[in-house]
């Protein structure tokens, strides 16, 4: 059994949360104006470093999902009993975000689907998650 | 490439009461007997695993010869590494015979992978996403999109690769089932059921390669190695363990890696008689036939259902039952793909041989985190 990691400046990093809007933190590079996310030190397409932080949109649509019916296995922080949860690859625009959705039925995502990130640092251990825009609800 | 595979050697695949290393010496002695030669006779070797230990140390059994023995890791694509290495070192001219040998034994259940050997924070982990399966859902979910595909595809494919599997006896599911059950089974990560998914298995498989003159020496049936090209991903495909994708996606090491082989080899797509293709799930070998230049994105389905694929068809692929019936030892996957086609080309496939004297065969593996290699065979 491998030991608890304490995550908590990890996750920080995936997040801000100081304004008004709570959004995601990627890189973006000056070079070519490649994103990612999490943020990370390098541009992954030319190599340079000169990449720095960058607010990652809020809203996006499904570019691709599934449903974890099986719980996985460590790290994962699992919840008792498991229950299954629909992910997705979140179509930001200058990036794809892997994420968990949240906020209707595990099976009833399709490709297209509108969705804004929902920050909430009080649900454990979910740091962010998609959920439907309001205008589809 | 001027290479010969002059022996081959496999422990069959599933779940056995030996150590991988015991299977690996099995299948390194078969390979050796099948080739006529001695452990001494071998001037190059390479082998890897990801759970058995390590390649080099079965040299305590084999024998302490001072052979240089060369251990690799490249996840499911290992076995390709293994085969380019000793291949590589016959084309150099160091080694006259080589020897490539993968083996493994894995835990049941999806492989546990640490985020931190991938350079992913523990955080993505802890949120449920560090799992392959996920990702190989996502993937064909996508694909199947993009290119108006029907889901049941998949289920069509697996049918296929357990009804081959049955016909061989080395193979772990022997068992075939029908479309309606796999396609109606406990979905795992939508749109893949359980038995679309190959399970992580134990078992080994080793060759021994030849030079020219060492080959025509040692069988008259030699198969040659007429390319083994290994690519690693470049920007913007679509991999497992990816927090984020580019905002354009881009072709996957295995289009790079196919190209290069046909183009090493001095073939095409239509000259190939049989070919194995990396087959984690149902949806990779879906993807895999059209990257591999076997057929073109979303031609597929009339490729399945014309039965084109099956062992009496016009290009049968995975004859051995490929990962789904047999499962994946990681170490030893790629080269239980070499030996099929081996088999199959030089007529010795018991049970499932490819009708009309198959001439040019074709493999490809595919790995995380995005590298393949892409073989091709010729009598």
């Amino acid at each position: 059994m491998s030991e608890v990691i304490d995550t908590t400046d990890q996750r920080r990093q995936l997040i801000n949360t100081a304004g008004d809007e709570p959004h995601l933190v990627g890189s973006a590079c000056s070079d070519c104006g490649t994103q990612t996310f999490p943020s990370q030190s390098g541009c992954p397409r030319c190599g340079s470093n000169a990449v720095s932080e960058v607010a990652l949109p809020q809203t996006g649509s499904v570019w691709t999902w599934t449903v974890q019916r099986f719980p996985p296995k460590a790290p994962y922080l699992a919840e008792s009993p498991y229950a299954p949860f629909a992910l997705a690859y979140v179509d930001l625009g200058p990036v794809k975000v892997e994420s968990r959705l949240r906020g209707k039925p595990i099976d009833s995502w399709k490709i297209g689907d509108a969705v804004r990130v929902v920050i909430d640092e009080s649900v454990t251990p979910l740091s962010f998650w998609f959920e439907p825009t309001k205008e589809m609800q | 490439m001027d290479v010969a595979i002059v022996g081959v050697g496999l422990h069959p695949f599933g779940r056995f009461d030996i150590s991988a290393r015991e299977m690996a010496l099995i299948a390194a002695r078969g390979a050796l007997g099948d080739a006529n030669v001695e452990w001494a006779d071998i001037d190059f070797a390479a082998g890897g695993s990801k759970d058995g230990g390590h390649a080099d140390a079965l040299v305590k059994e084999l024998g302490l010869t001072g052979t240089p023995f060369m251990s690799v890791y490249n996840g499911c694509a290992t076995g390709g590494s293994s085969l380019l290495a000793a291949a590589n070192a016959i084309e150099a001219g160091m080694a006259d015979l080589a020897l490539a040998v993968g083996f493994d034994k894995h835990d049941r259940g999806a492989f546990a992978t640490n985020p931190a050997e991938y350079g992913i924070g523990e955080w993505y982990g802890e949120d449920g996403m560090m799992v392959t399966t996920q990702f190989f859902g996502m993937k064909i979910q996508r694909y199947l999109a993009d290119h108006d595909l029907d889901p049941r595809l998949l289920a069509e494919l697996s049918a296929k690769a357990l009804r081959n599997g049955a016909r061989n006896p080395n193979a772990w599911r022997r068992n075939a089932l029908s479309a309606d059950a796999i396609a109606d089974a406990e979905m795992v990560n939508d749109p893949l059921t359980k038995y679309m998914f190959c399970s992580p298995s134990e078992g080994a498989a080793a060759v021994v390669l030849a030079s020219p003159d060492k080959a025509r020496e040692l069988r008259a049936d030699p198969v040659w190695l007429r390319a083994v090209e290994f690519r690693t991903r470049k920007y913007g495909t679509f991999e497992v363990f990816s927090p984020s994708l580019a905002a354009e996606i881009t072709p996957g090491a295995t289009v790079y890696a196919a190209a290069a082989a046909f183009e090493t080899a001095g073939v095409g797509p239509a000259d190939i008689d049989v070919a194995q293709i990396q087959d984690t799930e149902a949806g990779a070998e879906l993807m895999h036939l059209a990257e591999c230049g076997l057929c073109e994105h979303g031609e597929q389905g009339e490729l399945i259902m014309s039965g084109a694929l099956e062992i009496e068809g016009r290009l049968p692929v995975n004859t051995d039952g490929g990962c789904i019936a047999n499962g994946e030892p990681i170490g030893a996957s790629g080269l239980r793909q070499v030996i099929e086609c081996v088999l199959q080309l030089q007529n010795r496939a018991d049970g499932r041989q490819v009708p009309n004297d198959p001439r040019t065969a074709f493999t490809q593996v595919y790995g995380a985190p995005g590298l393949s290699t892409c073989t091709v065979l010729a009598r």
